[in-house]
């Protein structure tokens, strides 16, 4: 695996990349990315996959200017520019699917292919994506699991450093997303225009995005849906599922 | 020295079982025990909460009447332990119903006003109405303010220093003026409403122990008022800020210096005990403000600020604790004085703002409470202060 940083419009961005074969960018979770989780692993068996710090998430700098989601899929579609290339296919993950739809409605020429996995960024019209600012950040990373066990062997492997790093994601999530929470009301609309092929996967435990908003994004798009079980973080609960899936998608 | 008397106004008609039992209806965040943000106001009765309105401004007035210098007020929102949901229209009905009392404002909430140029407008009018009473004090207000308001926590304190830019500008630059910065945007600022206090009227900062707040009230030679905290904190608080003023240019007083402490006052200790006990349910133990994230949520201040926060409140709630610290004065009036007199010496606050009366403590003791500290509390501090020259900012105006 590989690790860099790599400046963009003043802010240093820490990836990680590993594999060969077609770019498949893979966008972090509002609790950020980790390390390199069992979804990561498996997918880089077959694809080049880069996986950044989000800008202001884990290690990666944050552009105290940056007011919203729009901005940061700005950063991360220059980001994308500078590994040079024809465009990849993108996977986002929960809020990192917000910001991975976001650019494909600003700048589709980046976007070959998307799969969004409980996607954020968009207004349910039933149920509620889960307000995190009222519970403790590792309240809500527990939220995200469906299994006890799954949660606990996720936190025991990354150990020390968790709570502050769990905080400044949570800060950076604030600073652009506190208001409206965690939606654009223009994205559905921009997305309508958009004629990228797409799959759309929610996991039929989530407590944190409700099904509603994933099947805003199907018909907006136009693309695939499908269900996995498992709660929402499921590069951890469900990794072979959504990654059997996304290989499918993508013609591997 | 300027003594104020100051309650929360707590929507005392709650019973303890609603405040901590978990209900069916509850948000799906609410734990039992949260009992301010998300616990149900269909708890809130506005028929027991008119008649708690009118007997809070019957203490204000009496406390007038016993002769208190202030009367303090403030603003929680979505608080049982506080029925003071907008600052200013508290302060307009103290304005109308006394005569010569300050109303003390700690404070305005600043980050939470979207346009503080109408907040230089009602404060104007108070100011005016009130023949000039007014102390505006600002605050950045604490974590559930912000999440009740929804306005971001991660620039709180920008907006604080905008907003009070904007407010002090608004106060005294005529207009009409624009206003274009990072947080709020005024196309036209041009109020016809000004204090009738010049430049403006006083304006002091409230606290506990932010760094960032107390060198701020600093620079700008406002009164820092610490809110209830320990002795300990109290000294290093004003060793801070004596040293920015010193830095920033002028010598810091006793006119600087407020300081808010409960103190409950009875005929007799055991009563006053009891009524310490009350106090504490509703405004301590029981509120606590929340759940730490809450208190203070991401971005409001650093991550090792607000861990720290969290562990210091849980460790200070104790009614006994805070006897033997001295954050809460319990006892006779004789008890309550020598420990008002510890406080004057160690710390020389040339404000003092009394806290006695709270919880689910009906009228009647509310307003014994404050005729005894009027008669046999108030004279004896005072003369206390005189003797160890801690004046306020308006004896020494005054000569």
């Amino acid at each position: 695996m590989h690790s860099f940083r790599q400046a963009i419009a003043g802010t240093e961005i820490d990836v990680l990349s590993d594999g060969d074969g077609p770019r498949l960018t893979i966008l972090h979770r509002d609790t950020g990315r980790a390390g390199w989780t069992p979804l990561h692993a498996r997918l880089a068996k077959r694809f080049h996959v880069v996986a950044p710090s989000l800008p202001g998430y884990d290690s990666s700098g944050r552009p105290d200017w940056l007011r919203n989601v729009t901005g940061l899929a700005a950063l991360i579609g220059m980001l994308d520019d500078t590994l040079g290339g024809e465009s990849g296919a993108w996977l986002g993950l929960g809020f990192g699917g917000w910001a991975a739809a976001e650019l494909a409605a600003h700048s589709p020429s980046r976007v070959a292919k998307l799969i969004l996995h409980s996607p954020m960024g968009i207004k349910p019209p039933e149920g509620e994506i889960f307000d995190q600012f009222l519970i403790e950040a590792e309240d809500y990373v527990r939220l995200g699991f469906s299994s006890q066990e799954a949660y606990d062997r996720q936190r025991a492997e990354e150990g020390e450093g968790r709570s502050a790093r769990l905080d400044r994601n949570r800060e950076m999530t604030t600073r652009i997303a506190w208001k409206p929470a965690m939606f654009d009301l223009a994205l559905p609309h921009l997305l309508r225009g958009v004629s990228i092929p797409s799959l759309t996967v929610w996991s039929s435990a989530d407590a944190i995005v409700p099904r509603s908003c994933a099947e805003i994004y199907r018909d907006a798009l136009g693309g695939h849906y499908t269900e996995i079980p498992g709660g929402h973080m499921a590069e951890y609960e469900a990794p072979d599922a959504l990654a059997a899936l996304v290989e499918e998608f993508l013609g591997c | 020295m300027l003594i104020s008397y100051f309650t929360e106004q707590p929507y005392s008609a709650l019973s303890a079982e609603d405040a901590w039992d978990l209900h069916p209806f509850d948000h799906p965040a609410r734990r039992a025990g949260d009992n301010v943000l998300i616990h149900s106001n269909r708890f809130f009765d506005p028929v027991a909460a008119s008649r708690l309105y009118a007997e809070r401004i019957r203490e204000y007035e009496l406390a007038e009447e016993v002769g208190f210098d202030g009367v303090m007020v403030n603003e929680h929102h979505n608080a049982p332990f506080c029925m003071q949901a907008r600052i200013t229209v508290m302060s307009s009905v103290v304005a109308a119903r006394t005569k010569r009392v300050k109303i003390v404002q700690l404070g305005n909430p600043l980050p939470t006003w979207d346009n503080p140029v109408q907040l230089a407008e009602e404060t104007a009018m108070i100011d005016m109405i009130s023949n000039g009473r007014l102390i505006a004090g600002i605050v950045r207000a604490g974590g559930a303010e912000q999440l009740a308001n929804n306005v971001n926590p991660a620039y709180n304190r920008e907006r604080f220093h905008e907003a009070h830019d904007l407010l002090i500008k608004a106060w005294t630059v005529p207009g009409p003026w624009r206003w274009e910065g990072e947080h709020y945007h005024q196309r036209i600022v041009n109020p016809w409403a000004v204090p009738l206090q010049k430049p403006h009227p006083p304006v002091w900062v409230p606290g506990i122990t932010s760094k960032e707040t107390i060198e701020f009230a600093a620079r700008h030679a406002y009164p820092f008022v610490c809110l209830n905290t320990t002795m300990e904190d109290t000294k290093r608080i004003w060793g801070l800020y004596d040293k920015v003023a010193a830095e920033t240019g002028f010598e810091a007083g006793p006119q600087h210096r407020g300081y808010l402490v409960r103190c409950i006052v009875a005929e007799t200790e055991e009563k006053a005990l009891r009524n310490a006990r009350e106090h504490l349910w509703m405004s301590g133990e029981f509120a606590g403000f929340g759940r730490p994230t809450w208190i203070a949520p991401t971005g409001y201040s650093s991550f090792e600020a607000r861990t720290g926060r969290a562990a210091m409140d849980k460790a200070n709630s104790s009614l006994e604790g805070q006897i033997e610290r001295g954050t809460m004065v319990v006892g006779t009036p004789e008890q309550v004085i020598a420990r008002l007199r510890w406080w004057l010496e160690e710390t020389r606050p040339g404000l003092l703002m009394l806290w006695p009366n709270d919880g689910r403590l009906d009228h009647e003791s509310s307003l014994d409470a404050i005729r005894l500290m009027g008669e046999a509390v108030l004279p004896s501090v005072k003369k206390i202060a005189q003797e160890l020259g801690l004046h306020d900012q308006f004896e020494l105006a005054s000569g």
